[in-house]
C-alpha cells in the first residue's frame, strides 16, 4: 500500500500543490486504495496487487486539460525525452513484468540466502572431522574422516547448486529483464523507487547485523587459538575457530540476503540497459544486478577454485580460506555496489 | 483489446449510462465498466477521473460527499437533467456513427468465421 502512495507522490511531485491537484491526488489515491484492497480480497499477493493498480493508473497527461496544468506537464515530458536520448530498441518494461520480476525475487529470497550459506558452510564437516580424527577424538582414520567430510562437502554444494538452479527457473520468464533487454519507463521507475524506499530500512538494518557478524567472525578463532596455545588439542581448537568463522559469515549472509531483493529489483529495472547494437556485449555499465547475475556464476566459480586449489596443491589445510573470503566479498558486493550504483546514477542526472 | 484512442470519445457515454441507474463513485464506476467490458477494454484510472471531472465541469454530473457501502467517505457523482439529455443525444449519435461505419465495412469480414 505504501508503494502506491509513494508512487502517486512521485507522479505528482513535479507539480505545484494547488487545490485542484491535491483534490485529484486524493481522489486518485482513494481509487487506487479501493482497487488495491479489491485485488487483495480477490486473493492476489501484495506485489501483484500493487503492480495491477499501478498498471491501471494511466497517465497524468490525461488530467492536464481538466486540471489546467498543461504547461506544467509539458516540461516533464521534455525532460523524459532528454533522459532517454537513444531510440528505444527494446520494448519498454511494463509494470506487470516488473512486479512479476519483483515477485520472483521476493519468492526466492530465502532460497538464495540458504544456497549461499550452504556453499560457505560446506567445508565445515571436512575441517572438523579431519582434525578430530588426527587428534584421536573420533574413531576414524584420516582417510575415513576425509571421505566423510568430502561427501558432506559435496552434498552441501549440490544442495546449494540445486537451490540456484531452482532460483533460475523462477526467473526464466524474466530473461529479458535480467539481460537488460528493455527500455526504461517512467511508471516502472516510480514504482521501483517506491518499492525500494519501503524495504530499504529493513535492508539497512539487516546489513548492519550482517556486517557485525562478519566483523566479529574472527573473534572466536582468535580467542580459541590464543587461549589454547600450547594446549594438548591446540590445532583442534583452531580448526573449531575456523568453523565458527564460517558459521558467522554464513549467518551474516542469511540475515542480509533475504532483505536485498527490493534493492536488486530497483537496480535492475532502473539500471543501465543494453542498447542498440550491443547484444551480447557487456560493458562496464552492465554489472549492477549483483545478486541475480553474479550469484549463479560466482559460487560455482568459488567451488572450482576451492577444489582446484585443494586437489592440485594438496592444500586442504589452507584452501578453506576461499570460503570466508568469497563470503565476505559477496556480502560486500551485494551491499556496496548498490550504494555505489545509486550514487553514480544520481551524479549522472 | 480496444485501444484507448478508439474508445476515447465514448467514455462519457459509458459513464453517463452507468450514472443513469444510480449515483456512484469513481472506483465503483471503474469496476462496473470492467465488469461490462471484460478483457476487451481496461479503463485507466486517470482516464476515468478526467472524464468524470470533464462531465462535472460541463454540468452533466454533480458531485457530493457520500459514504460507500463499506462505510468509507467517497465522492459520489450524480447525473443531472442536462446529463440525461446529453446521454440521449450521444446514444443517438453513436447509433448513427455505428450505422455509417457499418456501411463501409459491410462485407469485409464475409467468409471469416464470426
Amino acid at each position: 500500500m505504501n508503494v502506491i502512495i509513494a508512487y502517486l507522490e512521485t507522479m505528482f511531485s513535479a507539480y505545484p500543490a494547488r487545490p485542484r491537484l491535491l483534490e485529484a491526488k486524493a481522489e486518485l489515491q482513494t481509487m487506487m486504495e479501493d482497487a488495491y484492497h479489491g485485488y487483495i480480497a480477490a486473493g492476489q499477493s501484495e506485489n501483484e496487487a500493487v503492480g495491477r493498480v499501478i498498471t491501471e493508473f494511466g497517465n497524468l497527461d490525461e488530467l492536464a486539460p481538466v486540471l489546467g496544468i498543461t504547461n506544467e506537464i509539458a516540461p516533464q515530458t521534455a525532460a523524459d525525452a532528454a533522459a532517454e536520448p537513444a531510440s528505444p530498441v527494446y520494448a519498454p518494461l511494463t509494470v506487470a513484468e516488473a512486479t512479476g520480476f519483483a515477485e520472483a525475487h521476493h519468492r526466492t529470497r530465502f532460497k538464495l540466502a540458504i544456497g549461499v550459506a550452504l556453499f560457505v558452510l560446506s567445508p565445515i564437516t571436512l575441517l572438523l572431522l579431519s582434525v578430530a580424527a588426527d587428534n584421536g577424538l573420533v574413531r576414524l582414520s584420516s582417510g575415513g574422516a576425509a571421505a566423510i567430510g568430502l561427501s558432506a562437502l559435496f552434498v552441501l554444494i549440490a544442495g546449494g547448486v540445486l537451490l540456484m538452479i531452482s532460483i533460475s527457473r523462477d526467473f526464466s520468464r524474466y530473461e529479458r529483464i535480467q539481460q537488460r533487454r528493455f527500455s526504461h519507463s517512467a511508471e516502472v521507475t516510480a514504482w521501483a523507487e517506491a518499492l525500494t524506499q519501503q524495504h530499504d530500512r529493513r535492508r539497512l538494518t539487516a546489513l548492519q547485523f550482517a556486517i557485525a557478524c562478519w566483523v566479529l567472525s574472527p573473534v572466536p578463532l582468535l580467542a580459541l587459538a590464543l587461549t589454547n596455545e600450547g594446549a594438548p588439542l591446540e590445532d583442534f581448537w583452531s580448526v573449531l575457530g575456523v568453523a565458527l568463522v564460517l558459521v558467522l559469515v554464513a549467518t551474516g549472509l542469511l540475515i542480509l540476503l533475504p532483505h536485498t531483493w527490493a534493492r536488486t529489483v530497483y537496480e535492475t529495472v532502473t539500471g543501465p540497459t543494453d542498447r542498440a547494437g550491443r547484444k551480447g556485449h557487456r560493458g562496464g555499465d552492465d554489472d549492477s544486478s549483483v545478486i541475480s547475475v553474479i550469484a549463479p556464476i560466482y559460487w560455482p566459480l568459488a567451488v572450482v577454485i576451492y577444489l582446484g586449489w585443494s586437489f592440485i596443491w594438496d592444500a586442504w589445510d589452507i584452501s578453506w580460506l576461499v570460503w570466508p573470503i568469497a563470503g565476505l566479498l559477496f556480502g560486500a558486493l551485494a551491499g556496496g555496489i548498490g550504494a555505489w550504483e545509486h550514487r553514480r546514477r544520481v551524479m549522472r542526472r | 483489446m480496444i485501444s484507448a484512442d478508439a474508445i476515447r470519445g465514448y467514455i462519457d457515454l459509458m459513464i453517463l449510462s452507468l450514472l443513469r441507474e444510480r449515483p456512484s463513485y469513481a472506483y465503483e464506476l471503474a469496476q462496473q465498466i470492467s465488469a461490462v467490458t471484460g478483457d476487451a477494454y481496461a479503463i485507466k484510472q486517470t482516464t476515468l477521473y478526467s472524464a468524470v471531472k470533464r462531465l462535472e465541469t460541463g454540468g452533466f454530473v454533480t458531485s457530493y460527499a457520500g459514504t460507500s457501502d463499506s462505510g468509507k467517505p467517497r465522492t459520489y457523482y450524480q447525473i443531472t437533467a442536462s446529463g440525461q439529455n446529453t446521454l440521449s443525444t450521444k446514444v443517438q449519435e453513436w447509433q448513427d456513427t455505428k450505422a455509417v461505419v457499418d456501411r463501409f465495412i459491410d462485407g469485409i469480414n464475409e467468409g471469416v468465421a464470426p
